[in-house]
């Protein structure tokens, strides 16, 4: 393959990848680090949650009848259907900030 | 590479955030009901506190024995928080009484609040009637659990500094900024 057709056949694949990946970043109240990562664009956003309170070191948590629970937000709202696709959420769009939320309750 | 959360030797608090806090923990108070804030700033060894956050209006609960924030309000105030770099040092909020059982964590306080190394969750008696500091309860998240901090840890690591504190009131629709 000549140097040329190579250079043009990268081109393409960064194209192709743009098209089929969003850029994710999340943040989290109490840390200024973002998680950041690249996935396709069908991944649902269980595993974005996942992965993002991975990252942060959180995790769900159950007491008796109690649950506390984190929540993705995405331009201000809470985005609780988890078998959305980041493609589904992220329209035209190449990249995305979301929040990593939780609910406080204090008695 | 960045640590998540440093560790935190110290809070330096501005004297200013004790008026601020209080303000609004005593108009709850005076109705009976618990009441809340959020104290945010920089992190570091010495993290120090440059904003009360108060909390009233949609998606806020004070009731009598409980305070929450619904996770549309704490977003709402992360966004204003995350664009200016400044991070969740500490939670404080109000029970009735006084002494060391009212100024402890419930075990509510303890689950439904901010798991993450360092997260300062503060508790002040009398339903926020009470302007000696050294009279609330401070509580540090560590090693997986909340642990009250003793008075010389308290005399060591609460240090209240003369600085202005920015306040704001936040609910799920606004962040309302009541100035310097």
């Amino acid at each position: 393959m000549s140097v040329e057709t190579e250079k043009h056949s990268e081109g393409e694949e960064e194209e192709r990848a743009k098209r089929t990946a969003v850029k994710v970043r999340v943040s989290y109240q109490p840390t200024t680090v973002k998680f950041e990562k690249k996935y396709p664009r069908e991944t649902v956003l269980t595993l974005v949650k996942g992965d993002a309170m991975a990252f942060f070191q959180v995790a769900e948590r159950t007491e008796g009848r109690k649950v506390y629970t984190y929540h993705l937000f995405y331009q201000g709202q809470p985005q609780d259907d988890l078998s959305k696709t980041l493609g589904a959420l992220a329209g035209e769009q190449h990249d995305i900030d979301l929040q990593l939320v939780e609910q406080i309750v204090e008695s | 590479m960045t640590h998540l959360y440093p560790p935190i030797a110290r809070w330096m608090i501005p004297e200013a955030a004790l008026e601020a806090t209080l303000r609004d923990l005593r108009r709850t108070g005076q109705l009976g009901r618990e009441g809340g804030a959020l104290w945010l700033g920089d992190r570091a060894s010495d993290a120090t506190i440059l904003t009360v956050a108060t909390a009233s209006g949609e998606g806020v609960l004070e009731r009598t024995g409980s305070w929450s924030l619904s996770p549309t309000a704490y977003g709402r105030i992360g966004e204003w928080a995350i664009a200016r770099g400044r991070v969740l040092l500490a939670l404080i909020h109000s029970h009735g009484g006084a002494g060391e059982l009212a100024t402890s964590l419930s075990p509510t306080d303890e689950f439904a609040t901010v798991h993450v190394p360092d997260f300062l969750s503060v508790v002040v008696g009398r339903r926020g009637d009470e302007d000696d500091p050294t009279a609330w309860g401070y509580h540090v998240f560590e090693d997986g659990r909340f642990r009250r901090l003793g008075a010389a840890e308290v005399a060591e690591r609460i240090v209240w500094i003369s600085s202005p504190v920015e306040h704001l009131r936040f609910d799920e629709t606004i962040v309302e900024e009541l100035g310097v």
